[in-house]
């Protein structure tokens, strides 16, 4: 058994959490809620030993846990996937796996044939066919995500603890994952789950603990509580559910269209056609890693592409992201610390790099007068902060994909495109910030949303466009669910692939 | 689903490593030293080249490992005098046996690497300026050891040094000698745990990487390096110099760049700085042998470099780690 007794830790004068306590029983999954910025990552860098409580302990088997020490932690057998992950680009994805624990044999020289076939034997359980000497910077999010929880697995730990996990995962990445660590439960391990999703939790979580403003609201068992009851913990209020229902978009529309491509095409795109009208949301689904984000990628100049592209005021492809920001087009990715924030600045700096990015390199930058404007977004998207000079990488992960959003504003779009937008965001911050992308649709922005999520796409789109190996391949227009698009997802696939579409063995 | 893994894969994958870079240029180098210089592969010419080289090749091999770790060390040279000039005044103005000498010098050179290590790793304080203070503070303690060029070491070691062993030139033997430590360390954890934390230090210590400790090593092997390289050096030219190694810092960081190691750290390799400090004595040959007046010389010899540093960055850059990738 695991106990955590008030824990609590200061950063300065923020408070990010404050005394907290639960317990982790072998053989069960605890899940930890909370909105961003509620200071659950902060208690699980503590389990790991990354982060030292201020005050507070922490038991392992009626034996105190060193804290502040990652090889104590290890070695009492607590694993833990990080939310931003603890990888090594540079390194292999075999390296990665065994970091820390790597097996030695005589004279202290490292196994490295051994270090491949546990790697090997990981990649299998979570059937991810990638070579294991790749540099895991070569590997999409995803895959790096899933590595991450690999990393803690390879280790057989006794307490696993998975940090919004699931975030950058696909469907079927969940369920392989979710068979992976109830099998774990059933050996005896203990688990303690956070997530924003409410049907993960529910799925596999046996209890909940509650954290509001860095406070354990209480934990609750879930066959007894329902959703509303703990979204209510959450955010001390009630609110509804329901998604925001577009307002019937193309009434208003049509009238004029903010992007036209014509049949882009590279090593991952067969020739994709795609119109986006003013005040219009698309989405892009389809299975995992058929051309997504290399058709959002291909649209910002990012990556090479042939074809033909029209934006207003523009005829042509982007040379790169800058040619197309200054064409109005804005890209928010989905990772967000390589390629969204600017993690040792300050969250004004962050959002103001929007507004200025594309003026001229000697114009005078800071000028008075735009601190209101900062100021409104902060507010209007609630993002938590004590000042607006603080560093963006002390916010929580939620709170600084709201920064990306606030910077993206600022720079007045004509289109805007999105990567995974609500990736790691809680369930109220998600329905305001699908809110915030019906206003900005609203106000005239053309968007573009891939998204892994089908929920997401059905609540917020007018139209999502199925795509398989690099093709558009169903357009799902009028009254969407999210099981219509899942099932045209499948479909899609096998109907193109019964067409006698080359499969392309290997994506790597 | 098995995790396949085709050789053409590994094939690639070797081509385009950076360390590829460092040993293309050398092998460039060695075809216009050919030409420029008919005699370059008489043994006696080979053996002053190598004899030239190998001291570069073990300082180049010790900046690897502070580069590799997120560090630099600008300290090597003021080490190779140390150890240059401890050896020869001990040697000649102590009457010290050169073994002991020798002993002396690398151990004197040695607790620099460790005074750098714990003012860096522990007090904290930016590798840069640490090891840049302390190449003043070096050299200066040079000077006071030995004011002016001049004495000797025994006649003997400096005869083997000029000599063949088994039919390989003796440089060559300490080059080999130098990897074959290198290696020694490369395979061990330090080696591993140097690329984990120069790639990412905040992902090291999550994964119970002793941070502070590596970072510490990776000076004491930087200086262990230089003042083996002070040995060979001394070895080479028999007397002492308060200013001999003035060029070594500098030149190894470009050994170790041209090999095609990161100056950011995490990514790189040893075989690559050796390859790349090769190159940079090739290159002063073939401005000496290509009758380059001797005024335009330097000018010539950075051109080349500049040149070589270049092709390292075009290839780096095309092996497209720094472009917006993630998503494929
Ligand atoms: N290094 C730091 N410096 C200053 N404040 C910090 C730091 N790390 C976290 N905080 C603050 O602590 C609070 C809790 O953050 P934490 O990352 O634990 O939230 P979270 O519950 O994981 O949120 P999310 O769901 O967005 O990941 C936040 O208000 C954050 O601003
Ligand atoms: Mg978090």
């Amino acid at each position: 058994m695991l106990t955590i007794e008030g824990l609590r830790k200061e950063y300065g004068a923020v408070v990010a959490l404050q005394g907290a306590s639960l317990s982790l029983v072998p053989g069960t999954i605890h899940a930890l809620l909370g909105a961003n910025g509620s200071g659950k990552s902060t208690l699980v860098k503590m389990l790991g030993g990354v982060v030292r409580p201020t005050e507070g302990m922490i038991w392992v088997d009626e034996q105190r846990l060193e804290t502040g020490s990652p090889a104590h932690a290890i070695h009492q057998g607590i694993a833990v996937s990080y939310q931003e992950t603890s990888l090594v680009p540079s390194m292999s994805v075999a390296d990665n796996l065994l970091l820390g624990i790597e097996p030695t044999g005589k004279a202290g020289y490292v196994a490295r044939r051994a270090i491949r076939e546990r790697a090997a034997e990981i990649l299998d359980q979570l059937e991810l066919n990638i070579p294991p000497d790749v540099p895991v910077a070569e590997l999409p999010t995803n895959a790096q995500h899933l590595l991450e929880i690999g990393k803690a697995l390879v280790k057989r730990p006794k307490y696993l603890v998975l940090d919004e996990a699931t975030a950058a995962l696909r469907r079927e990445e969940v369920k392989r994952l979710f068979s992976i660590v109830c099998g774990l439960r059933d050996e005896g391990a203990a688990i303690l789950f956070v997530s924003h999703r409410f049907d993960e939790v529910y799925a596999i979580c046996d209890r909940a603990t509650v954290l509001r403003n860095g406070a354990v609201v209480g934990t609750r068992s879930l066959s007894k509580t329902s959703r509303e009851e703990l979204i209510q913990d959450m955010i001390g209020q009630r609110i509804s559910l329901e998604p925001v229902r577009q307002e019937t978009g193309n009434s208003i529309k049509k009238q004029s269209l903010r992007l036209k491509a014509r049949s882009l095409t590279n090593s991952e795109l067969g020739g994709v056609d795609l119109e986006v009208s003013a005040g219009e949301i698309v989405g892009i689904g389809g299975l995992q890693g058929q051309g997504q984000t290399a058709l959002l990628r291909a649209l910002i100049g990012a990556i090479l592409v042939r074809g033909d592209l029209e934006t207003e005021g523009h005829r042509g492809l982007f040379r790169n992201p800058s040619h197309a920001a200054e064409s109005g087009v804005r890209f928010i990715s989905g990772d967000r610390g390589r390629e969204g924030v600017f993690g040792q600045r300050s969250i004004y700096e962050n959002i103001m790099i929007g507004r200025i990015a594309t003026s001229p390199l000697w114009q005078r930058a800071w000028q008075r007068g735009k601190n209101r404007a900062v100021r409104d977004l902060v507010e209007q998207l609630k993002i938590v902060h004590h000042s607006l000079t603080q560093e963006v990488r002390g916010l929580s992960g939620g709170n600084q994909q709201k920064v990306l959003f606030a910077r993206t504003l600022a720079s007045r779009p004509n289109v805007v495109i999105l990567d995974d937008p609500t990736k790691g965001v809680d369930v109220s911050t998600r329905m305001e910030i699908h809110r915030l992308l019906r206003s900005m649709a609203g106000a005239g922005v053309g968007l573009l949303i891939a998204s892994s999520d089908d929920e997401e796409l059905a609540g917020v789109c007018d139209r999502v466009l199925i795509m398989y190996e690099g093709r558009i391949v169903r357009e799902l227009t009028g009254d969407l669910q999210p099981s219509h698009i899942t099932k045209a997802s499948i479909e899609g696939a096998q109907s193109e692939k019964g067409k006698g579409a080359e499969t392309r063995a290997d994506s790597l | 689903m098995r995790t396949r893994f085709s050789s053409n894969q590994t094939a690639t994958r070797i081509f385009r490593s950076p360390a590829m870079i460092g040993w293309v240029l050398f092998l460039l180098g060695l075809v216009a030293n050919a030409i420029v210089q008919p005699t370059l592969f008489k043994l006696s010419v080979i053996n002053s080249n190598l004899g030239l080289a190998a001291p570069l090749v073990m300082v180049a091999i010790g900046q690897t490992a502070a580069v590799l770790a997120g560090g630099i060390d600008l300290s090597v040279g003021a080490i190779v005098t140390l150890t240059n000039v401890l050896v020869v005044s001990l040697c000649s103005f102590h009457h010290t046996g050169f073994w002991l000498a020798a002993i002396l010098g690398v151990a004197a050179g040695i607790a620099v690497g460790v005074v750098n290590g714990f003012i860096i790793s522990i007090v904290r304080i930016p590798a840069l300026l640490v090891t840049f203070a302390m190449m003043s503070i070096i050299n200066g303690v040079a000077l006071a050891i030995l004011p002016q060029p001049g004495g000797q070491i025994p006649a003997d070691i400096y005869q083997i040094y000029g000599n063949t062993v088994a039919g390989l030139p003796f440089p060559l033997l300490l080059i080999i000698v130098g990897v074959l430590l290198w290696v020694v360390f490369r395979y061990r954890k330090i080696g591993r745990y140097l690329i984990a934390v120069g790639g990412a230090a905040g992902s090291s210590r999550a994964n119970g990487i002793p941070v502070t400790k590596v970072r510490f090593q990776s000076y004491v092997l930087s200086a262990m390096f230089a003042s083996l390289a002070g040995l060979f050096l001394t070895a080479e030219v028999s007397s002492g110099d308060p200013l001999i190694g003035a060029s070594y810092a500098l030149n190894s960081l470009a050994a170790v760049v041209l090999g095609g190691t990161a100056l950011a750290g995490g990514r790189g390799s040893v075989s690559g700085s050796v390859g790349g400090a090769l190159f940079l004595i090739l290159v002063q040959n073939i401005v000496y042998f290509a009758n380059v007046p001797s005024y335009y010389q330097t000018l010539v010899s950075g051109l080349i470099v500049v040149m070589g540093l270049a092709t390292t960055g075009v290839l780096y850059a095309r092996s497209g780690k720094w472009r917006l990738t993630n998503g494929r």
